[in-house]
């Protein structure tokens, strides 16, 4: 609950003798104020920087080799110094952006700096530099902003890894885990924990490709990611980490409907028993812990998690397993009264049905009755959720009033 | 935490872009000047500015010159040891493992490419394939035809073209 309507809430009671001035003041107290002001000043500084970034090299042939550098060099600390006096001094917003364009100054120096010095890199070192300026200047400030800046040096490092170098960069990998794990375990912020579990979807997904191995290994790093949420008790770990699993796992489905049907598609993926012992070893690990905590009713989310690529039909199952988990979602919406998760089972079913209807209906049906029944059967679907969603809200009201 | 902590931070990154200019610069002064022969081309790299591709004659290597695990991974680090002939340094045989070089011989690190096993050959990556140049000159490159490049070599492996004709 936010803070705004736990004051309310707490001013009514005030207001009916239930607690007094000071009780009030305590409950309204535990929920801080959020600042979100912070991301919009990320994004301010990370255009700046980029503005920096290509003016200078824009301009870069004109100056001489020294030049260049006292100037990389010159900017850097300027802006690291007043950053950091600004923060501590005037405003932390400000300082905090100077601090970033300070970081961004520094990545440009070291390519820069490698490409006036002809350097040849095997591997994105210098985004493993820049990613660990990033993490030290977060383990001194512990700002969110320092922690969403170097977490996306990190992740776009290992993609841009993948690209030029067709490999994968375990060191990269390696600041992920020991770096932004510690303080992504430690601050169990819920932004922590989804940044987080982002760029361990994006990493894991390059070392698969990287390795060479079935795409399908996501399933297995998905699973890992969803057993880590699952067995945290930690809201900040344990919900982006089952959500960004289950989107992934979600897309892959979506995915699978569309291609396992093909024929082609079908002969160019291989069996590999690796895969399945460890995928079996980790769905039991997966749902002891669901039984462990006795979440046996949302063990209907590891449903997305079934390798349907071995299976004839695929793409149908991959279907039923959408459905399942959509209308699973949405019962257990409605059974916990959870107004989140009913919305998002709404969804997911909607989705399920476009999709279902996409695949079967396409090859079959002229073009127009296609969208045109497509369309009304969305349109039923929605009134008849909507109609279910309001009657639920009503009901929670009306529990709220007697 | 303490204020001081900030500066050994910035103070580290100062160091470091120092530290890749200084090493730079240390070639000229460690290093041992080799001469290859090459063929450019001009594509272009998002993160840099307007380079030359160089391929080096060196960088095929035949397969009778290979020694060492016959068919090592793609991305893997070997060593070729060259060997002045006829003003260009010339390929002497190549490894995935080291060489103690003898006087009039250079050791090169490179990237392992490929085998290409029509012709057997050994494809290698030196590193040096891009030669930075100022925006928009790279036309007068390409049309030189064949070319020399002059490659300083430091002892701790750091290699860097000097000159380009």
């Amino acid at each position: 609950m936010n803070r705004d309507s736990i004051k309310k809430e707490a001013q009514k009671w005030q207001e009916e003798g239930i607690i007094n001035q000071q009780q009030m003041s305590q409950i309204v107290g535990r929920y801080p104020k959020r600042d979100r002001g912070f991301l919009l000043l990320t994004f301010a500084a990370l255009f700046i920087g980029l503005g920096f970034l290509t003016f200078i090299a824009s301009n870069w042939s004109f100056i001489p080799q020294i030049g260049k550098m006292a100037i990389i060099l010159i900017f850097m600390v300027g802006f690291y110094i007043s950053g950091e006096q600004v923060y501590r001094n005037k405003s932390k917003p400000v300082g905090l952006s100077l601090l970033v364009i300070g970081l961004f100054v520094f990545g440009a120096g070291i390519f820069l700096t490698g490409q006036m010095y002809n350097y040849m890199y095997f591997q994105a070192t210098p985004f493993l530099i820049w990613a660990l300026a990033g993490v030290l200047l977060f383990v001194f400030y512990q700002h969110a902003t320092l922690y969403v800046v170097s977490i996306v040096i990190t992740t776009v490092g290992q993609v841009y890894n993948a690209f030029v170098y067709s490999d994968f960069y375990f060191m990269l990998f390696l600041v992920l885990l020991l770096a932004f794990g510690h303080y992504t375990y430690h601050r169990a912020r819920r932004l922590y924990g989804y940044l987080f579990a982002c760029s361990f979807m994006i990493q894991t997904i390059v070392l698969i490709f990287a390795f060479g191995s079935e795409y399908y290994w996501v399933i297995v790093s998905s699973l890992v990611l969803y057993g880590l949420g699952s067995a945290s008790n930690r809201q900040g770990i344990s919900r982006p980490f089952r959500h960004v699993s289950l989107l992934a796992m979600f897309i892959l489905c979506i995915f699978h409907i569309f291609s396992l049907g093909n024929s082609y598609f079908l002969n160019s993926i291989g069996f590999e028993s690796a895969f399945l012992i460890v995928w079996i070893i980790l769905f039991i690990l997966a749902s002891i812990i669901k039984i462990m905590k006795k979440e046996i009713i949302n063990t209907i989310e590891l449903v997305l998690f079934l390798p349907v690529v071995y299976l004839s039909f695929g793409d149908l199952l991959a279907m039923l397993m959408l459905f399942a988990f959509s209308l699973g979602i949405l019962l257990i919406g409605y059974k916990e009264e959870n107004y989140q998760k009913i919305t998002l089972g709404t969804f997911a079913f909607l989705i399920s049905t476009l999709l279902a209807y996409i695949h079967l209906a396409w090859a079959f049906l002229n073009k127009s009755l296609f969208f045109f029944l497509g369309g009304i059967i969305l349109f039923i679907l929605s009134f008849l959720l909507e109609r279910k969603r309001r009657e639920l809200k009503k009901d929670v009201k009306g529990g709220v009033n007697e | 935490m303490k204020r001081i902590f900030f500066y050994i931070i910035v103070g580290l990154q100062f160091l470091f872009l120092v530290g890749m200019a200084a090493s730079y610069y240390m070639i000229d002064y460690f290093g041992e000047t080799i001469k290859l022969e090459t063929l450019p081309v001009d594509p272009q790299d998002i993160f840099y500015g307007d380079y030359v591709t160089l391929r080096y004659e060196i960088e095929e290597i035949q397969a009778n010159k290979w020694g060492g695990n016959e068919n090592p991974t793609s991305g893997n680090r070997v060593y070729v040891l060259l060997e002045n002939k006829e003003g260009a340094y010339q390929v002497v045989k190549a490894s995935d493992e080291k060489f103690q070089p003898s006087s009039g011989q250079v050791m090169l690190t490179a990237k392992y490419k490929y085998h290409d096993s029509i012709n057997s050959i050994y494809q290698v990556d030196y590193g040096l394939g891009r030669y930075y140049i100022e925006d928009n000159t790279g036309q007068q490159y390409e049309q030189s035809g064949e070319m020399i490049v002059t490659v300083a070599v430091a002892p701790w492996g750091q290699k860097k073209i000097t000159d380009l004709k």
